[in-house]
């Protein structure tokens, strides 16, 4: 059913463009400082600039009217090109004319091209050959920690991956609306329903306008790989905090992706990690976004806070809850470095910064609301809900019950003032220097922000303003947790002096965590089951359709979700429409402008809710078409179960009726969920008579 | 009256200081100074004895003065050589001939469009094509051109030096080194596109092979076209052009074969026939050539220097025809689904404009040769002093041909409206897309025949600045022409709608015309300079 190959190469092509373009082209032109050239550093620097840079771009673009590949490669050379002038401005030969030059040099001696050739092949060679070195001697220096490495990454991945390797279909009904979304910035229409951050859609229109690619693939990969840059953060947060303390690293890693302990029990943290979602996108950008600012603090270079405020405006373009989150953190570095922060006017130059980043990220919505359009409803109704709060359990006791539901978090807590009692005995007692102050902002800084993120999550109960919803809380949550697990058994590990005490027992440390999270009922989460809003067949149908039948030449017919995959490839009928017209005794053609036309229907209808999963049957064609009411068309159609078994029903009676009686009608696709029809009437324009005859094809 | 005689041999052995005088000119025709006059006396066996017998010098140095004086007091007059002018008749036959060249050169495109009439199909276009192929074809077709623009252009350059001087071999080499390179430049565009499309997938593969394969054979003609006209057998390339659309009718009306699989089989047979005449062609003609004259080829580098403008102008030109073209297909309207999506009505309107140039051209040929035969012959006619009244005539008589030109292309668009009105009014089966029922390909044909009009004045103004060697000039008019067409194109197409960009190729050919004209009248404000310079 799912073809092991396609979905390798269509992942392969999509992970290819993104890294392109994210990374690998940015890493090419950006001048990197001195101490933030290791890959992670490369890879989140390059990520945030570029990141930034399309979302900018894609919005500008829309502004004018021109977003389309040829602008946005016009732009990207164009950027290129200025900024390696820029860099080699000091040089006394412009790079076209040793273009030039090395053109002639070449035709002169036909020698010459070889040597270079072979000169740059050594080059290359010799530097993947050290690259292997160095990774063997790291093999062989610590083969455990490596290999654990890789397993608990592969096992995430896979994880994360199955989803998108065993299902053609999304994993949450979100990322449909992405998707369409996507389509419709990228044909240049904004805020279609309604005013909402457009900064994810905008990179899946980047990748689909410049590589082409179809949208489908993208939103079908990006919420795995959303995980793997998230996991990729942490590491890169608590290396830069930290230092090489790997095996804190790895812990933390296996502990926020696998165990329900971190992920503070919810599975809906695991379920959105599946789908391609804006929210967990901008996450992406959280421990970025703390470290370059906590590295500002650090070394006073104004390119850390300029990269903090980049992701800031990243987060503001794509996520309020994410940019809300991000500025509580800043909040949080700025409480571990207040001495720093009230010098020099520091604060003032912050402000300014993060001010215009998120200014810059908000500015787009806000120029959609200045124009009239109102705000995205669902969301609206949304926040408005998950706003509501209680206000009426006391505090201690909220924090009690807290306190007990989320052991971790407590654990973690008494274990700092344990921490901090033995870090100031240490101090003032041994007059040990090494115990500095400063030292401690990291572990300041993640605790503080942790205790930012539980009051959020307790708002409700605490009657406070609750600016994250409450479903989204525990998301933050669990990643500030990590933070400061990762930072404080880090730091905690420090007090043991030698090495190899140090190092047994972290060892120790990681292998209890993990056996405990791995064996210990109820300790990793599993995956939770419903929220399909299409079958797999549906998908490979229209994969299908467009791969052999020629292109804006065949319309759909199906309910809302195939509306998303098939715009720009063909033409879609909703098929409530559908049903209507062959109800409607008054309408005697059916017309459509393509020569090919697909029915798709689903035999046993699905339920969102996974509850009520059963055939569909003469008496539910026989129901009277239903007729909306109120609330969205699509909703009462297709997300009402009964609405949408009467509509597949009626779909499925008349196609068979229709084959019985006209031989230009054909099943595409037979499974026992669905039955897909193909009507080809050797024209350019199909017409349905109501009347039943037998056409010659 | 006292007569010195002087014995017979005396008088013989004796010199005059003006015979020794030319004795030295003769060994050097401009001495630097006194003492270079000496050494050549030295050289010539005169001694300070010698001197002092026969000029009653204290020695050679003191002769070398004397010669020295009368050297720089001398004024050398030189006779004009003066070409001699064409009779009337051969005028007229050299003219007549050179307007059929003109001309010719354009036959190839209108039976392409009376094949497309009456047959529906040419040998790379075809009326009932899918979108996609069609696209595919476009693609194939501008990428050739812009390709091979350039490698035309130097090819016409190098190999037309070298056979107006009737070094036939050196021709054939330097021509067949620029052919390998645009072969060689031809396939690794292939396989930039191939990897290029690995990466971004702008068309699935069988879009892209049509598109290759297209490429890849029409390079090749046109390649082998270049050589024909160096060659000045334009004919031949019309002959094989019939042969081609010949090999298509056998294969698609009769023999029922794919259209694609048709014109790629005549396309092949085609580039290998024309190649091979190509061949044929150079050794028939090497044969004219004195054995034994076999000179060694400059420099590559140099070859590639004082060529590089020409093929950037090639290319550049190629470009702007195209560019609006592209322009158009690319705008995204109603989910294109890929980068480019070809549009009929856009390409019908341009290519029916494209053939008011087939009248301009040919009389272009005649404009430019009689002008610059009048230069050539007239330029020696003006004393050092005349240069600004050269100047002004051959202004004015720029002026005048580019009136001609322009009166030409407007009577040429006039004539080609009215038959084209005529032709659909009364054959309205000749095509099942006129130009007259689309509202979008009659404004693109308007249009672009009023930029057509345009480009043909300042394509007279680009060849004028080839002829006074100012390639410069007119890759400098063309570069800032395309930009502009580019541009202005792009955002009408994007901010109106697709047909918009046809304004760009208007816009475009007015700052080329502009631009063209501009550099021309600065090169014949200073002629003087810019014919010593071209010598």
């Amino acid at each position: 059913m799912i073809p092991v190959m396609e979905t390798v190469t269509m992942l392969c092509s999509f992970l290819f463009s993104y890294f392109l373009l994210f990374v690998w082209l940015p890493s090419l032109f950006i001048r990197f400082e001195e101490e933030s050239s290791s890959r992670l550093d490369k890879l989140f620097i390059s990520l945030t600039h570029s990141t930034l840079f399309y979302m900018i771009i894609v919005h500008l673009l829309i502004g004018v009217r021109l977003l389309e590949t040829i602008t946005l490669f016009a732009i990207t050379i164009g950027c290129i090109v200025l900024l390696s002038r820029y860099y080699s401005r000091s040089e006394s030969i412009s790079r076209s004319m040793k273009i030039l030059t090395a053109l002639f040099d070449l035709t002169e001696d036909r020698e010459q091209w070889k040597i270079e050739l072979r000169r740059l092949i050594k080059h290359l060679r010799d530097k993947s050959l050290l690259q292997l070195q160095e990774g063997k001697q790291a093999i062989i220096k610590q083969p455990i920690l490596i290999s654990a490495f890789l397993l608990v990454f592969s096992v995430a991945m896979i994880d994360r991956f199955r989803y998108s390797f065993t299902h053609l279909s999304f994993a949450s009904s979100d990322s449909y609306v992405h998707l369409g979304w996507s389509k419709y910035l990228s044909n240049m229409t904004i805020y279609l329903d309604g005013v909402y951050p457009y900064g994810f859609e905008s990179i899946i229109a980047t990748i689909y306008d410049m590589f082409g690619m179809d949208m489908y693939v993208i939103v079908r990969f990006m919420g795995a790989l959303t995980v793997l840059l998230m996991m990729l953060s942490l590491v890169y947060a608590l290396r830069r905090m930290i230092g090489k303390d790997y095996k804190t690293i790895l812990l933390t890693v296996f502990l926020l992706f696998f165990s329900s302990s971190m992920m503070i029990g919810n599975s809906v943290i695991l379920w959105r990690q599946l789908s391609a979602l804006s929210m967990e996108f901008a996450t992406i950008f959280l421990f970025p976004g703390i470290t370059f600012f906590y590295l500002f603090f650090k070394t006073n270079k104004r390119t850390y806070l300029l990269l903090a405020a980049e992701c800031y405006a990243i987060t503001a373009f794509t996520h309020p809850f994410v940019a809300v989150t991000l500025t509580l953190a800043f909040v949080a570095v700025g409480i571990a470095y207040l001495r720093k922060l009230l010098i020099n006017k520091t604060w003032i130059r912050i402000l300014i910064y993060m001010g215009v980043a998120g200014f810059i990220g908000i500015l787009p919505p806000l120029i959609g609301l200045l124009m009239g359009k109102p705000f995205h409803g669902s969301s609206l109704n949304y926040i408005k809900g998950e706003f509501i709060s209680n206000g009426s359990i006391p505090v201690l006791e909220t924090l009690s019950i807290f306190a007990n539901e989320q052991l971790f978090i407590t654990i973690m807590y008494i274990c700092l003032i344990i921490y901090f009692i033995g870090w100031f005995i240490y101090r003032h007692l041994y007059r040990d220097r090494e115990w500095s102050v400063t030292d401690q902002a990291p572990i300041v800084m993640a605790a503080i922000f942790l205790i930012l993120m539980v009051i959020i999550y307790l708002s409700p109960e605490l009657g406070l303003p609750s600016i994250v919803p409450v479903d989204r809380q525990p998301v933050f949550l669990s990643m500030s947790a990590a933070l400061l697990f990762g930072i404080g058994f880090g730091s905690f590990i420090k007090y043991f002096k030698g090495e190899k005490l140090r190092s047994r027992l972290q060892v120790l440390g990681c292998s209890v965590l993990m056996l405990w999270v791995l064996f210990v009922p109820g300790q990793k989460v599993d995956f939770p089951q419903g929220d399909r809003h299409q079958y797999d067949e549906s998908i490979r149908a229209y994969l299908d359709i467009k791969g052999n039948y020629p292109l804006k030449n065949w319309d759909v017919i199906s309910p809302v979700d195939e509306l998303g995959l098939i715009q720009g490839y063909g033409y879609h009928t909703e098929l409530w429409e559908f049903v209507r017209n062959i109800e409607d005794s008054d309408k005697k053609l059916i017309e459509f402008k393509t020569s090919y036309v697909f029915l798709f229907v689903e035999k046993v209808p699905i339920d969102i809710a996974n509850e009520d999963i059963r055939p569909i049957s003469l008496q539910d064609a026989e129901s009277s078409f239903p007729v909306v009411t109120t609330g969205l068309l699509t909703e009462f159609y297709y997300g009402d179960i009964q609405n949408r078994r009467i509509l597949q029903a009626k779909a499925y009676y008349w196609a068979e009726d229709y084959m019985k009686n006209n031989n230009d009608i054909k099943v595409f696709l037979d499974t026992p969920n669905m039955k897909i029809y193909e009507i080809y009437q050797g024209k350019d324009t199909v017409t349905l008579t109501k009347k039943k005859q037998v056409t010659s094809k | 009256m006292h007569t010195i005689i002087l014995p017979i041999q005396e008088i013989v052995k004796q010199p005059s200081l003006e015979s020794v005088l030319d004795e030295v000119l003769e060994k050097h025709q401009n001495p630097e100074d006194r003492h270079e006059i000496a050494a050549i006396l030295e050289s010539l066996g005169w001694n300070d004895i010698r001197a002092r017998e026969i000029f009653g010098v204290a020695d050679v140095f003191e002769l070398a003065d004397i010669l020295w004086e009368r050297c720089s007091s001398k004024v050398m007059y030189t006779t004009f050589s003066k070409v001699e002018r064409l009779s009337f008749h051969e005028m007229t036959m050299l003219l007549i001939r050179q307007f059929l060249r003109g001309v010719i050169f354009a036959v190839p495109m209108a039976i392409s469009v009376v094949c497309m009439l009456t047959l529906k199909y040419s040998l790379w276009s075809y009326e009932n094509l899918s979108v996609e192929l069609a696209t595919s074809i476009a693609i194939g077709t501008i990428l050739s051109f812009v390709t091979v623009g350039g490698f035309t252009q130097a090819i016409a350059r190098r190999g037309f030096f070298y056979i107006i001087q009737g070094y036939y071999n050196m021709a054939r080499r330097i021509t067949f080194h620029f052919i390998r390179l645009g072969f060689l430049v031809c396939l690794l565009i292939c396989a930039a596109i191939l990897i290029l499309n690995l990466v971004i997938k702008v068309f699935p593969v069988d879009m892209l092979v049509v598109i290759i394969l297209y490429f890849f054979f029409l390079n090749t003609i046109w390649l082998s076209v270049t050589v024909m006209y160096i060659l000045k057998k334009e004919l031949l390339f019309t002959g094989l052009i019939i042969v081609g659309i010949v090999v298509v009718f056998i294969l698609f009306s009769v023999l029922n074969v794919n259209i694609i699989v048709s014109q790629l089989i005549a396309l092949s047979l085609v580039s290998i026939i024309s190649m091979i005449l190509v061949i044929y062609l150079f050794k028939k003609a090497e044969l004219k050539e004195e054995k034994g004259i076999s000179p060694q080829l400059p420099k590559m580098s140099v070859t590639l220097f004082s060529t590089l403008p020409y093929y950037i102008y090639g290319t550049l030109y190629f470009a702007f025809l195209f560019i609006d073209r592209i322009v158009a297909w690319t705008r995204n309207s109603d989910f294109m689904p890929y980068l480019i999506w070809f549009r009929g009505e856009y390409e019908l309107g341009l290519d029916f404009a494209l053939l008011v140039l087939i009248l301009p051209m040919g009389i272009s040929e005649v404009v430019l040769t009689k002008m610059m035969m009048d230069i050539e012959i007239s330029q020696k006619s003006y004393w050092g002093d005349e240069t600004q009244i050269m100047n002004r005539k051959f202004f004015s008589v720029y002026v005048r041909r580019l009136l001609q030109i322009f009166l030409t292309a407007v009577i040429s668009a006039g004539l080609l409206y009215w038959m084209l009105v005529e032709l659909f009014a009364n054959f309205p089966s000749l095509s099942t897309k006129s130009l007259f029922t689309s509202s979008e390909t009659y404004l693109v044909f308007i249009v672009s025949l009023i930029a057509y009009i345009l480009v043909a004045v300042a394509l007279m103004n680009a060849v004028i600045l080839f002829s006074l060697s100012q390639p410069d000039f007119a890759v400098r008019a063309i570069w800032i022409s395309l930009l502009v067409n580019m541009g202005s194109g792009f955002l009408l197409s994007r901010w109106i709608d697709y047909h918009y960009a046809v304004f760009g190729l208007l816009l475009g050919s007015i700052v080329f015309l502009y631009l063209s004209t501009k550099e021309v009248v600065r090169v014949l404000h200073n002629l003087d300079y810019y014919l010593y310079a071209a010598s």
